[in-house]
């Protein structure tokens, strides 16, 4: 018997091409007479558009065409919005995917020009003129809240583009018998995944065929599929989307792009084939912003330490416009606020509201990075007041045995978490260090411990029709075939878009345990509509809960398709033969053998050999359905214990240690799981203590390149030291969870509760983000000046 | 005015005509030479996705014009591997899963080609200074970091045969 191939960690199949420069993003394709496209962008956050003039620069020589707002108004349908069903009444602001009468934010696209080449573009775009009439700016979400504010859709009875409440449990009985209530309010502040490559596209439209292609940098090509059609009432029929090499996706390209729209629009008006291909000045104003969200939270508590519920009224900045994924992150952030722990009950009230930024979407954890924050800064603070030490709390407090039907409706599934927070304080010798904290303290150096913890969800159901809108079904499912060719080799394809993930190992790994041949003999082929079975994408940490049990499905599948034939072959009943190794056999005599390209061979060639109730062909196609209704469909869960100190000179925060124990099920390949733990923690810390997105008072970002936008550098992210659990999941075939949010959920708030607990006993109280050094330098003289 | 450049990229000599003063080398590279491995992450020299060796050095190709290339001897990621063989830093990569979408991989590998050239047996602080410069979003560099301390260790066996 081979040995098992899930739970090794093989090298990446997929690696070779990306190591030798071979690997093909999309803008390493070039069609025939393909011309450039640029967007010409309001320079102002809020204007009336009275004019677009494009007249000189369809002068220029190298001009090809350009288009419109006016114009697209009439060949496009609106961006399409995400909206729940307790909004689906509500009024929504209109989204054009070029602005017609006025411009909400700085960077939205007003025109776009295509010319012979990229630099020619750009000459083009400059020459096209608009007339502005600049209005007043929103720029605080709480002004747009007020009566009086100036009102940014007039169409709309407010500024609120969206409410959202959510109520569970029995909040009412929480305060009932509540001690006291501790109420405070927590802010994170605006920043994105900024994947390294940016967005880009190529639209190209044959009028002989009717077909649309358009190869796009996507993690969703089957829902753009969809959206394209409805946007462009053009038949679906005849659309494809291929996403080629993806460089980084992480949430941010599950947008539906009004570029792609524009660009895919300006195809078919010239009938050549367009390219465009996003700067880095234009993703940080106009690709999705992510993460600002303000919680006005309040925890009924008794006096012993129990939290007994918690509410949060909550105002996400949601930017010009409604973005598709809008509501995710809402949702989501209000949702995780009770953790890991037992209570009583839950409310959120959320208001998106509409501001003169760019709008807001999904970025890794869509929400539940914020949820964690807010109830784990929490507990460290109510830990504080009642002088117990945080951990003790949390132990208290802690979900006890698995499965456990929380208040938000959710069963979380498997694992201990007290065994989990045992092991990661272990791991850090929490007691010893606590100790080291004081004698330091003493000598003036300033160390923080940081726990938090969270159970992550992966999987998302949007369970209701009018949430369905946006193509994310209301009952996830994956469907892949597998095909194997004439010489016995097999080929996997599936509908979503490993930008990074390693999907392509994995499910090889897992089609190879199925079909019982060697990795070596599998091909994946992701990400293109026209050859991959209908995905909702690489979103929501779905892959392995959900896609890898279909591929295992179709992987049987075609095994008992080979086995039908070998059976005839071997003059041996079906049920005798088995598939190992590449050898298809008869049990219990390993000599009766054939290899299984020989079986091939004669499924596809030498079929008059074959029966006539034995069909031709050898290829298989199943489906997998989520066991589960709720919002998230299995349960993975991390402890991270960051040790910091904190240079109370300097504001400079510098790691000593980073532990992290995760549980995410069975894992198929231990060093992708980690490799996603890791980045997504790195992410995260970049998050908590470098990027953010800053606008002035006029609505001007101010951080347009990554000279303004700081990413982590190697210096700036510490090692980690992981530790596996896999509790498998009970519900999914194989027992996977999925985890590719990863890190990013718990890390804001471990390495805000590790900032604190160093520069807390100045006087200082952390409840927002970032905590960047001239953020900490600013708390640390406030508290000086208290 | 268009000029005509002559450079050496990956061994083999060109003779370009009509390269516009204002085409940026990355540009050069990747759209008249079809050499696509070389990436363009933030046009402001910030990421290092855009990192070839120009004369030996590790520069960003995305702020230097390609008529400043000419004469000069360029090495970008497809020239790097010899006669089919992987360089030890792709085989490093490989091999600790030093990369997850790749789109920076070929700006770090030639990074860290520069590295061990200046620092043949370095530390780990030495190897998270020296790539300050090339930013990754996926892997938050601790297989990165292996990965050029795996080409290290490679490189000195090699080197003691």
């Amino acid at each position: 018997m081979a040995e098992a191939i899930i739970g090794q960690s093989i090298k990446r199949l997929e690696d070779p091409k990306f190591i030798t420069g071979t690997a093909t993003y999309v803008d390493d394709i070039s069609l025939p007479g393909m011309v450039y496209a640029a967007f010409v962008r309001s320079p102002h956050a809020h204007a009336r558009v009275r004019a677009v003039d494009v007249t000189e620069a369809l002068k220029h020589p190298k001009a090809a065409d350009a288009l419109i707002g006016i114009e697209a108004l009439k060949l496009a349908n609106p961006m399409p919005v995400y909206s729940y069903r307790e909004a689906a009444a509500v009024k929504k602001p209109e989204y054009r995917c070029l602005a017609t009468d006025r411009v909400r934010f700085v960077g939205q696209p007003v025109a776009v020009v295509a010319a012979r080449d990229r630099y020619s573009a750009d000459d083009v775009a400059e020459l096209v003129s608009v007339d502005y009439e600049p209005l007043e700016a929103l720029m605080d979400p709480e002004k747009s809240l007020q009566p009086d504010a100036l009102r940014l859709h007039e169409h709309l009875d407010s500024n609120v583009g969206l409410y959202i409440t959510r109520e569970g449990g029995d909040m009412g009985g929480a305060y009932n018998e509540a001690d006291f209530v501790f109420k405070k309010r927590f802010r994170m502040h605006r920043h994105t995944g900024t994947p390294i490559e940016t967005r880009g596209c190529i639209a190209q439209y044959n009028s002989g065929t009717g077909e649309l292609t358009l190869i796009c940098s996507t993690q969703v090509p089957h829902i753009l599929k969809s959206h394209f059609a409805e946007i462009l009432n053009f038949p679906e029929l005849h659309i494809r989307v291929i996403a080629p090499d993806v460089g980084g996706g992480f949430g941010n390209k599950l947008q539906v792009p009004p570029e792609y729209v524009a660009v895919c629009l300006l195809a078919m008006k010239i009938r050549r084939p367009v390219k465009w291909i996003e700067t880095r000045r234009e993703s940080l104003m106009a690709f999705v912003h992510a993460r600002d969200q303000i919680h006005d939270v309040e925890i009924p508590m008794k006096k012993d330490g129990t939290i007994l519920g918690i509410k949060s009224r909550m105002i996400v900045d949601a930017g010009g416009y409604l973005d598709a994924r809008i509501s995710g992150p809402s949702l989501g952030a209000g949702m995780w606020l009770p953790g890991p722990y037992k209570m009583k009950g839950y409310r959120v009230d959320i208001d998106v509201v509409m501001t003169n930024k760019c709008p807001y979407g999904a970025y890794r954890g869509f929400g539940s990075q914020m949820g964690t924050l807010v109830i784990e800064r929490a507990v460290d603070l109510i830990a504080r007041d009642l002088k117990t030490d945080p951990v003790e709390l949390r132990r208290k407090n802690l979900i006890e045995t698995l499965p456990y039907k929380t208040v938000t409706g959710h069963e979380y599934d498997s694992g201990d978490y007290h065994a989990a927070l045992n092991k990661a304080l272990e791991l850090v010798d929490y007691p010893t260090l606590r100790k080291e904290q004081e004698r330091l303290r003493k000598e003036g150096r300033h160390i923080g411990i940081g726990v938090a913890m969270a159970v992550e969800g992966a999987g998302w159901n949007t369970y209701t029709a009018a949430m369905a809108q946006t193509y994310v079904p209301t009952l996830d499912y994956a469907t892949v075939t597998t095909r194997m060719d004439t010489s016995g080799n097999v080929k996997v394809l599936i509908g979503d878009v490993g930008c990074g993930t390693g999907h392509a190992t994995t499910a090889a790994q897992v089609a190879s345990d199925a079909l019982g041949l060697a990795v070596e003999n599998i091909e994946v082929v992701e990400g293109d509509t026209a050859v991959t079975p209908y995905d909702s994408g690489t979103r929501a940490a779905r892959f392995s809960a959900i896609v890898l049990p279909a591929v295992a499905a179709s992987g049987r599948s075609l095994k008992g398709k080979v086995a039908r034939v070998a059976a005839h072959l071997l003059e041996a009943s079906e049920e005798d033969v088995e598939i190992s190794e590449g050898k298809a056999f008869v049990r219990g005599t390993p000599n009766r053998n054939l290899p299984v390209s020989r079986v091939a061979r004669v499924a596809y060639s030498e079929v008059a050999t074959l029966p006539r109730e034995i069909p031709a062909g050898l290829e298989a196609t199943e489906s997998f359905k989520a066991p589960v209704s709720g919002l998230c469909i299995t349960w993975p869960y991390s402890i991270h214990v960051p040790v910091v100190e904190v240079d109370i000179e300097t504001g400079v925060v510098k790691f000593l240690r980073y532990v992290i124990v995760h549980d995410c099920g069975v894992e198929v390949n231990p060093r992708i799981v980690e490799g996603q733990v890791v980045g997504g923690t790195a992410q995260g810390i970049g998050g908590t203590i470098l990027e953010e997105l800053v606008y002035d008072d006029n609505g001007q970002l101010l951080t347009t390149s990554f000279m303004d936008y700081l990413l982590p550098t190697a210096t700036d992210i510490p090692s980690f030291e992981v530790c596996h659990l896999q509790t498998a999941a009970p519900q999914i075939p194989g027992g996977y969870k999925g985890m590719g949010e990863g890190g990013c959920v718990y890390t804001y708030a471990a390495v805000v509760n590790a900032i604190a607990d160093a520069i807390e006993p100045l006087g200082v109280e952390v409840t927002s983000t970032p905590l960047s050094p001239s953020q900490v330098l600013k708390l640390l003289r406030e508290a000086r000046g208290a | 005015m268009a000029r005509t450049i002559r450079v050496n990229v990956n061994g083999q000599d060109y003779l370009e005509e009509h390269v516009e003063p204002r085409l940026l080398l990355v540009h050069f590279l990747r759209d008249r030479l079809a050499l696509t491995g070389t990436h363009v992450g933030c046009d402001s020299t910030n990421c290092g996705a855009c990192t070839v060796l120009f004369n030996g050095n590790a520069i960003k190709s995305c702020t230097l014009l390609a008529v400043r290339a000419d004469g000069a001897r360029i090495t970008t990621i497809e020239g790097l591997s010899r006669e089919g063989k992987l360089h030890p830093l792709q085989e490093g990569f490989w091999e600790t899963h030093g990369l997850q979408c790749g789109y920076c991989t070929p700006g770090m590998i030639l990074s860290g080609v520069q590295l061990l050239e200046r620092y043949p047996d370095p530390s780990e602080e030495v190897v998270r200074r020296e790539l300050e410069g090339n930013l990754c979003r996926c892997t938050g560099y601790q297989n990165i970091v292996a990965a050029v301390l795996w080409a290290a260790k490679r490189l000195k066996n090699q080197g003691a045969k």
